[in-house]
């Protein structure tokens, strides 16, 4: 897993302008890690294609489970 | 209508648009009855060397009386010199031009969309592009987008709602509904914005994108539009043809691509 540097979105309101832009600025310092699961969710099975919604909402939020 | 995207990346530019232009035919009483739409116009022009380093997208206001933007590059170009421009006085003269075309028949009281011109290309001795956006007749100074030599970015714009979406992560009316309906003041409307924008905004890493990927990136972006339009309830105003073009350092710019007459 790499930290790229990713982007900031700049979007107006269509009455205020037409057009909107994404920046990647080379002032930016801070990297993003890129990471698609939430966080804790690494030590899961990658390999498994059964992953679903219902299983990830188990996993993240262990203690709000009734 | 109409939507324009231009890529600035490190390893090149990518200017893309689609070929629709929507035409408003006004009734006996004035009051708008028929929208009429040709697939195949030029929204994406470049010009004979040695202004071969730069090319411009244009979108909004399709038409200066009743001729479109790109109609005009004939005339345009007769007023260029032999030495090669930077892309910053090319914009301004773009500026200019249209500008003088637009004082000459446009109504004063003119309401309506803007005609914008994305220009964009390489300055000779640069390592990466330039890029200008030009709003006519609101804002008749080019800004450029992504100003720092190395700051890279996208810049879009006409009939963007989708593209804001896949962007962003929301629709861009979200934060003025929600404002209004919980009341927030400024600060709590901007701290929303930033929040949701942390969360949901496409992760799009183009400093480390190959120039193909950035094609294949503008190319999902308009084909993405011109689809969604065709399945919903809307004004379909982008259609017809995408073409494609790109700039790199140091070569003219070449259609990945481009349309031409048939029978």
């Amino acid at each position: 897993m790499e930290n790229v540097k990713i982007g900031k979105s700049n979007i107006p309101t269509l009455e205020e302008n037409n057009s909107a832009n994404y920046l990647v600025s080379s002032k930016m310092t801070d990297l993003t890690e890129i990471n698609y699961y939430p966080e804790g969710l690494l030590e899961i099975d990658m390999l498994s294609n059964h992953f679903d919604y219902k299983e990830l909402k188990e996993i993240a939020a262990p203690n709000t489970r009734s | 209508m109409s939507l324009g995207i231009v890529i600035k990346s490190p390893e090149g530019i990518v200017l893309a648009a689609e070929s629709r232009v929507t035409l408003t035919v006004n009734g006996q009483n004035g009051q708008p009855s028929h929208m009429v739409n040709f697939d195949n116009a030029t929204k994406l022009f470049s010009f004979k060397a040695p202004h071969n380093h730069i090319g411009v997208v244009t979108y909004g206001q399709a038409a200066i009386g009743q001729r479109t933007a790109h109609s005009f590059v004939p005339e345009f170009e007769s007023t260029l010199p032999d030495e090669r421009l930077t892309v910053a006085e090319m914009a301004q003269r773009i500026s200019d031009f249209y500008m003088e075309q637009w004082n000459a028949v446009m109504p004063q009281n003119y309401v309506g969309p803007n005609m914008t011109f994305i220009v964009a290309g390489f300055n000779e001795q640069e390592p990466y592009g330039r890029v200008f956006l030009i709003d006519l007749p609101q804002r008749v100074q080019p800004i450029e987008q992504q100003a720092a030599i190395s700051d890279f970015g996208i810049t879009w714009g006409g009939q963007r709602e989708i593209v804001d979406r896949l962007i962003q992560g929301f629709d861009v009316r979200v934060i003025p509904i929600i404002s209004q309906t919980l009341n927030l003041n400024p600060a709590q409307q901007q701290q929303l914005n930033n929040l949701l924008v942390r969360n949901l905004q496409l992760p799009i890493p183009l400093n480390v994108m190959a120039l193909q990927d950035c094609i294949n990136l503008a190319k999902l972006f308009i084909r993405t539009t011109i689809e969604a339009q065709e399945l919903t309830i809307g004004v379909r105003g982008c259609g017809g043809p995408i073409e494609i073009a790109v700039i790199k350092r140091q070569e003219e710019l070449k259609y990945i691509k481009h349309k031409s007459v048939t029978a």
